[in-house]
């Protein structure tokens, strides 16, 4: 397929749409056996900076019989001129049309995504819904964090891959080829990978529900004797010190929101704050040794010629071998005029020190997350931050010469009260004193204490899974309320919209009866709901409306612990038990400590690999 | 100092690719081979390199210029190999000089050289106008004292009329060699302007021009660059040549 110059011409970017790019795999789609559409819901730019594509990409490359495409979501311009030249969605590597592919797969980084989902398939004109489509279209499947609630989208996927895609893709295509070489249906296919483990084929599992709308149970079919496991276990690598990871990275014409080499330190999170997914689902953390990242660093310089590498953790500071990686990066990237750039690491001495050898002079943006605004709901929260480490780390950092700071809150956060919002803008005030303090005699003059909340989203498999969140009204209030109390000048406050925070969370924790949702929104037109002037509430509305839906079902309404929640049959490897232990422990504003300070038995020490084991070693 | 000067080309793959990511493409690809590049001082050091004139986004070129400051002298035969191992498609450097003079590509450049492919609409052609008539109206366009056209200042967001007439050096117009008229009305417009920081006239500008002085309705297909040039004592030459990159000083600048 070529792209005629007169509609590039005519869209912003059009090197979003032409591939070509250093690095790019190219292969002769002629002489493989499978081809694999690798599609990130929303634009290049975007798809581009995420990690796991470029993991993934390359190592279905790495297989001679298949060849890897990527593709991503046209912006409106040019799905307005796809759709009046009769363009379908096609691949950056090849041009094909997405819909000749074998296998069509997603990542779902964001729930707010999934309207894109839905819109690329219908521009490739492959059917929505999973049960239309038949032995001519590719199979659609899965995967990335939000595929542990694979329910919202559960009519449309034919198969999730839960977990770690890295560790189980092989295996998926491996039976790929056996089955397009046998001719077998497409059931057939479904059938043989629902066994494998951290593969999910929702057509295979029924749910039954009460009346009151919650789940009466998920089950298993029986299809002519054969039964599927009762609970998918997800996947994750166990060795991740020697798992794949490319050398070569594609390096896009065009600046990407992360364009540059990203080092993945270590997976998972020793904190275990009770409102983070990703503190959850990633269990157990497993670190990489700093010379495998110095390697690794080594070999993306060479190929991509980056001049900026950055380390990419949950929490780069809990990182066991943070100091001597970089030291190392640092004195062999400077030969090479290659920069550094640092997270947003915990602020002590150490990390201050290391922000002036990284020559991040520009003393500004420090950020720091305490999340809540007083002692008890910290600890609620679980968030290991005392007032006292926070007022430190300023006063360090003020010394230092920094007069730019961010603080992240939440909102709306289980047990909250108006105290608690209060103690937000308080903290402000304290963070300005110690500014007037250090700088004493002088005027506080060039501070700037950035204030921001978002509107805290219950999350699935997260001890507040079972949590409501405040109501659209209520959360305005708490803004409100907040703004009202910030009286300081210096202090800036900055908000979310709560009426995406409350689509997350009826997305985050929606059934499959909240599909038809998903796709009765996408035919009133929505899509890039995450693009601010994108986004239309009203829309979605009327779409709970004609589907006779309550969101607020599902975002609003606190559920019991023992509730069937419609992602039960998902494993995690943490258990339900450690959960509703880590929720009761919240209510009492209990701290529960890191994974490297006491196991707290949640039950992820059964891979048998990671943070569980590293004092068993000897 | 040693300043090497390359000619490349940038062809239909790449024509998408802006100015500036053009620039960076070049920068990494000049990490990658490992060509001793100079840095500039600073806490964010930048390879040195200097381009000539900015192409436009879908334009192609055969004659793309830039210098690149190197610590270390690399043998120009073995600058192109190494670099050229590190473009991507789309992207060739064709020769390389040293660049002995003290003016960098782009404040030497002042002429540009274009093809550029224009078509005329079924109207047009129903009106009975034939490919002479074309010929002569382009020929009474470049006889017009003054040829003036509304420039849009996009910095300032401003509109003003200009007098393109002093830019333009030479132009002539043929059929398109592949196609006939009477099917596609196809036409290549092939001309010489002034170009860089002190007069500057893009060819989209010169159609523009075309059309609403002699009343044609030319619609740009393709535009395709064929050289930059640097006027020396009064003559025309190619930035690669001797005469440009010697040592002596552009004489009556």
């Amino acid at each position: 397929m070529i792209i005629d110059d007169k509609i590039l011409m005519n869209v912003e970017k059009p090197a979003r749409y032409v591939g070509n790019e250093w690095n790019m795999v190219v292969k002769d789609p002629q002489k493989v056996d499978i081809r694999f559409a690798f599609c990130f819901p929303d634009i290049y730019e975007v798809g581009m900076s995420h990690l796991g594509m470029k993991i993934l990409y390359h190592l279905i490359n790495q297989r001679e019989d298949t060849y890897c495409e990527r593709v991503f979501a046209p912006w409106i311009d040019m799905e307005q001129k796809m759709k009046e030249n009769g363009i379908p969605l096609f691949s950056l590597e090849s041009k094909t049309p997405v819909c000749s592919f074998d296998i069509v797969g997603f990542t779902l980084q964001y729930e707010m995504s999934y309207t894109n989902v839905i819109n690329m398939l219908a521009l490739a004109g492959i059917p929505i819904r999973s049960e239309e489509r038949s032995e001519k279209h590719p199979f659609v499947c899965a995967g990335g964090p939000c595929a542990y609630n694979p329910e919202p989208l559960a009519d449309i996927i034919d198969f999730f891959v839960i977990g770690e895609g890295e560790e189980v893709i092989n295996e998926i295509l491996d039976v790929y080829k056996q089955w397009k070489k046998s001719g077998a249906s497409r059931d057939d296919f479904l059938k043989e990978i629902a066994f494998i483990e951290g593969v999910y084929v929702p057509k295979f599992y029924t749910v039954e529900y009460n009346n009151d709308g919650t789940i009466r149970k998920i089950e298993p079919q029986n299809m002519g004797g054969t039964e599927f496991p009762s609970k998918i276990m997800k996947r994750i690598i166990k060795d991740f010190e020697n798992v794949y990871f490319p050398d070569k990275i594609i390096v896009p014409y065009i600046g990407i929101v992360h364009d540059r080499i990203m080092l993945e330190l270590f997976r998972g999170c020793i904190r275990g704050c009770r409102f983070c997914q990703a503190g959850f689902i990633y269990r157990p953390v497993r670190e990489r040794s700093a010379d495998k990242l110095i390697e690794m660093a080594r070999k993306l310089e060479e190929s991509t010629g980056y001049e900026e590498i950055s380390l990419t953790s949950l929490s780069t500071s809990d990182y066991t071998q943070l100091e001597k990686l970089t030291d190392s990066l640092l004195e062999e990237m400077r030969e090479k005029k290659v920069n550094l750039s640092l997270p947003s690491l915990r602020v002590d001495s150490f990390s201050l020190d290391l922000m002036e050898k990284a020559h991040e002079v520009r003393k500004s943006g420090l950020t720091f997350a305490p999340e809540a605004g007083t002692q008890r709901l910290r600890d609620t929260i679980n968030k290991g931050v005392t007032e006292e480490d926070l007022l430190k780390s300023v006063e360090l950092a003020f010394k230092g010469g920094w007069n730019n700071v961010k603080l992240y809150f939440m909102i709306g956060l289980p047990t909250e009260t108006y105290d608690d919002i209060k103690g937000i803008a308080e903290l402000g005030e304290k963070v300005v004193d110690v500014y007037r303090k250090v700088n004493a005699g002088k005027k506080a003059k060039g501070l700037k204490v950035t204030i921001s909340t978002s509107s805290f989203v219950p999350k699935p498999f997260t001890p507040f899974q079972w949590e409501a969140q405040d109501p659209i009204d209520v959360l305005r209030e708490k803004q409100q309320y907040l703004k009202k109390n910030i009286r300081i000048r210096q202090i800036e406050y900055n908000w979310h919209d709560p009426e995406l925070s409350f689509l997350e969370a009826v997305f985050a924790k929606g059934d499959r009866k909240t599909g038809e949702v998903l796709i009765k929104a996408w035919e009133k037109g929505c899509k890039f709901d995450s693009w601010g002037e994108q986004f239309k509430f009203d829309k979605w509305l009327q779409a709970f409306e004609e589907c006779g839906i309550d969101p607020g079902f599902y975002a609003n309404r606190k559920a019991g612990y023992d509730e069937i929640l419609p992602w039960d049959h998902i494993d995690t490897g943490v258990s339900k038990r450690f959960l509703v232990e880590e929720n009761k422990r919240a209510y009492r504003a209990e701290v529960t400590p890191n994974c490297r300070v006491n196991c707290s038995g949640c039950g992820a020490a059964s891979f048998g690999g990671g943070v569980c084991f590293e004092y068993n070693k000897g | 100092m040693n300043i090497i000067r390359v000619k490349f080309i940038r062809s239909d793959e790449i024509k998408y690719i802006s100015h500036l990511d053009i620039m960076r493409t070049f920068s990494r690809a000049i990490r990658r081979s490992r060509i001793p590049i100079d840095y500039s001082k600073g806490f964010n050091p930048q390879p040195q390199m200097v381009f000539g004139l900015p192409l436009a986004v879908g334009v192609t070129s055969e004659a793309e210029y830039a210098d690149f400051q190197l610590t270390d002298y690399v043998a120009p035969d073995d600058f192109v190999r190494l670099l050229n191992g590190e473009l991507p498609t789309g992207l060739k450097i064709v020769k390389a000089a040293y660049n002995y003079s003290k003016n960098n590509i782009m404040s030497a450049v002042d002429m540009a050289s274009y093809k550029i492919r224009v078509r005329v609409s079924e109207v047009t052609k129903n009106r009975g106008i034939t490919v002479d008539d074309i010929k002569h109206k382009l020929e009474l366009f470049t006889k017009m004292d003054n040829i003036t056209v509304l420039k849009e200042n996009k910095k300032k967001g401003e509109k003003s009329y200009i007098d393109i007439k002093p830019m333009i050096h030479n132009i002539s117009v043929e059929e398109d060699s592949n196609g006939e008229y009477s099917k596609a009305g196809i036409f290549i417009i092939s001309a010489l302007l002034r170009a860089g920081g002190r007069a500057n006239l893009k060819p989209d500008l010169l159609v523009e021009a075309i059309n609403s002085n002699m009343n044609i309705d030319f619609e740009i297909g393709h535009i395709h660059r064929t050289g930059l040039f640097v006027t020396k004592n009064g003559k025309i030459y190619e930035p690669l040549d001797p005469q440009v990159l010697s040592e002596n000083k552009v004489a009556g600048r």
